[in-house]
């Protein structure tokens, strides 16, 4: 039995925090204050009850107040670009707080994100009592870096690669990643990762992770008609053990969080629908 | 039980009588022998088999579950992609995932029997003799109102074949008649040319009750990789796009048998489900409705009391087919 719940929540604040990336505050005590790191709502997003668009859309939660919660999303289609309209004072029709979080803070846990995957890392950062944790991000260009504040506020250092060079490390945050490896390798300092953004970036983290044979820890996205775990349509294939089939398990119920080495990375490649 | 939904009224079996007879509307129907206390039953595969749904919505209130579909081997399911979504509607191609009969048997139908609702379970073949030996192995079952025959499914190969020829139709419902005395019910696939030819077939092989409509084949393109969206290639299509086919097809079916019909297609509110039942329909079924809300098929149950209410009907029955065309 989860703790999940539908409610209609109204929206208290929306910013734009960079080029199409949204900050949305919304108001649901229970949510606010029953979800968990890596968990996800799925929300309504119209303007009007109409049937169109037709589905919800799941977005991890970014973080969590007594009174609220909120999330970041980055205008990619029909339903994200409607709930960029939404004002102050908007109803909004959400389930949630779904899926598996993240599992608990390592004593030594590296962080890895990109795009809207940096949201859910933000939320697992504020968990963070007296673990050492360090966060890795990796954006196009310093604008497309989201959520500074989030790791600030908790005091978490952040280390940022840029593709154009714009901040940080000229590359992909996996160098960082690769850096920071070694570097617990030469130490002997156990590290556990955890990694949500573009999938490309995840099967990196993956690949890498898998090489220095280092738990890893994936937040996965797909396309979710019903999020709750009964249309069998957000399915990743796994390797080894997998659900009760054997081949696939359900992001929306069985993640969205999962050990990197359970998946089948060879047979995984999502398109989002918008 | 907590009741997590927004929508909800009543939270007992007896509250939920009391919604089915309350103002004096009857909303009792039946599919030949089987008997529900409203007509609104959960689409095949948009239910998953109850346990999901439950800390949702008061399932006890439901005329009548069909869970997923059961094939004689487990299935593990199309790759993803399996799911699209459309203009006001969505493509799926889950391929038929599901634990096989043994498992179901012995894992799910005992949650399912623990319901207060009739369970209907749907099962698929690939051929004749698979359709006849699910039929009965099934059957046998205790705790089972009736049998969902899917010889519709558009995500399988064989599923189609028998669907789209009346002579395989009528073949397969009278292997499942002989093999089974529960009720049956025949669901067929919108994707043929006369869908009339293929409900008389499956009356004639005896079916109490003809379902229509599966889902319609259908595909969507990403323009960036210029690949199709769903790994499968097509999928079917349901949702509110296809009411406006559907509610032609049941009045097509209702017209052509004897046997009551089972409307599907689109269904989101108790107007809907009105519509159905005007054209000829003895009950519906709610489908995807149900992701957008889980407590969609509670939602259409009361909007068909409302309406009964306002327009003065004290039993579901007088409106059945009442369409003046």
């Amino acid at each position: 039995m989860s703790n999940a719940q539908q409610v209609i929540a109204t929206v208290i604040f929306q910013q734009e925090i960079a080029p199409r990336y949204y900050r949305l505050g919304l108001q649901s005590q229970i949510i606010a204050r029953t979800a968990q790191a890596g968990q996800f709502v799925h929300i309504l997003p119209r303007l009007r009850p109409v049937n169109d668009p037709l589905l919800r859309r799941a977005f991890s939660v970014a973080r969590v107040s007594e009174e609220y919660f909120e999330i970041v999303y980055r205008i990619s289609g029909r339903g994200t670009a409607a709930m960029s309209l939404w004002q102050p004072g908007q109803t909004v029709d959400v389930l949630g707080p779904l899926g598996r979080p993240f599992a608990p803070l390592a004593l030594y846990s590296l962080l890895v994100g990109g795009g809207v995957g940096v949201p859910p890392l933000a939320m697992l950062a504020a968990q963070r009592r007296t673990e050492q944790v360090r966060v890795l991000l990796g954006a196009r260009t310093t604008n497309d870096v989201v959520c500074r504040e989030d790791f600030e506020r908790v005091g978490v250092p952040l280390e940022v690669a840029t593709e154009d060079g714009s901040e940080g490390e000229p590359g992909l945050v996996t160098s960082l990643l690769q850096k920071h490896l070694d570097d617990a390798a030469r130490k002997a300092q156990p590290v556990t990762i955890y990694s949500c953004g573009p999938l490309p970036m995840l099967r990196a983290v993956a690949a890498i992770c898998r090489q220095v044979n280092v738990p890893c820890q994936v937040s996965l996205e797909e396309n979710m008609p019903c999020g709750v775990g009964i249309c069998n349509g957000c399915v990743v294939p796994v390797s080894g053990a997998g659900d009760e089939y054997g081949r696939y398990r359900r992001i929306c119920v069985d993640g969205p969080v999962l050990w990197a080495q359970e998946i089948d990375w060879s047979h995984w490649e999502p398109i989002p629908c918008p | 039980m907590p009741l997590n939904t927004i929508n909800q009224a009543g939270s007992t079996p007896e509250a939920a009588h009391a919604i089915n007879t309350s103002s004096a509307v009857s909303l009792q129907t039946h599919l030949g022998d089987l008997v529900l206390d409203n007509p609104v039953l959960t689409a095949s595969g948009t239910f998953g088999y109850g346990e999901e749904l439950a800390e949702f919505t008061n399932i006890s209130q439901i005329g009548a579950i069909i869970g997923k579909t059961v094939t004689r081997s487990p299935r593990a399911g199309n790759a993803p992609p399996r799911t699209c979504e459309t203009a006001s509607g969505m493509l799926n191609a889950i391929g038929l995932q599901n634990v096989g009969v043994e498992r179901f048997i012995r894992e799910k139908l005992p949650y399912l029997r623990a319901l207060s609702t009739p369970v209907i379970v749907n099962v698929a073949g690939e051929t004749i003799e698979d359709f006849a030996e699910l039929a009965r192995e099934v059957g046998e079952q205790p705790g089972v109102a009736a049998i969902e025959l899917n010889i519709s499914c558009p995500n399988v190969a064989h599923g189609l074949d028998f669907a789209v020829d009346p002579r395989q139709a009528e073949a397969v419902v009278r292997a499942a008649r002989r093999a089974t005395c529960v009720p049956l019910l025949a669901k067929l696939s919108p994707n043929v040319n006369d869908i009339s030819l293929i409900a008389r077939a499956v009356e004639a092989g005896g079916a109490d009750a003809v379902c229509a409509v599966n889902t319609f084949v259908g595909m969507a393109i990403d323009i960036h990789t210029r690949r199709p969206r769903l790994s499968n290639g097509t999928g079917g299509l349901s949702g509110p796009a296809i009411k406006p086919l559907a509610l032609r097809a049941v009045y097509r079916c209702a017209q052509a048998v004897a046997i009551p019909v089972v409307g599907i297609g689109g269904i989101v509110t108790g107007e809907d489900a009105i519509e159905f039942l005007l054209a000829g329909a003895r009950a519906v079924q709610v489908g995807t409705a149900t992701f957008v809300q889980p407590g969609a098929a509670v939602g259409v149950i009361e909007g068909i009391k409302q309406y009964l209410r306002a327009h003065h009907v004290s039993d579901i029955s007088e409106i059945i087919g009442t369409v003046q065309m």
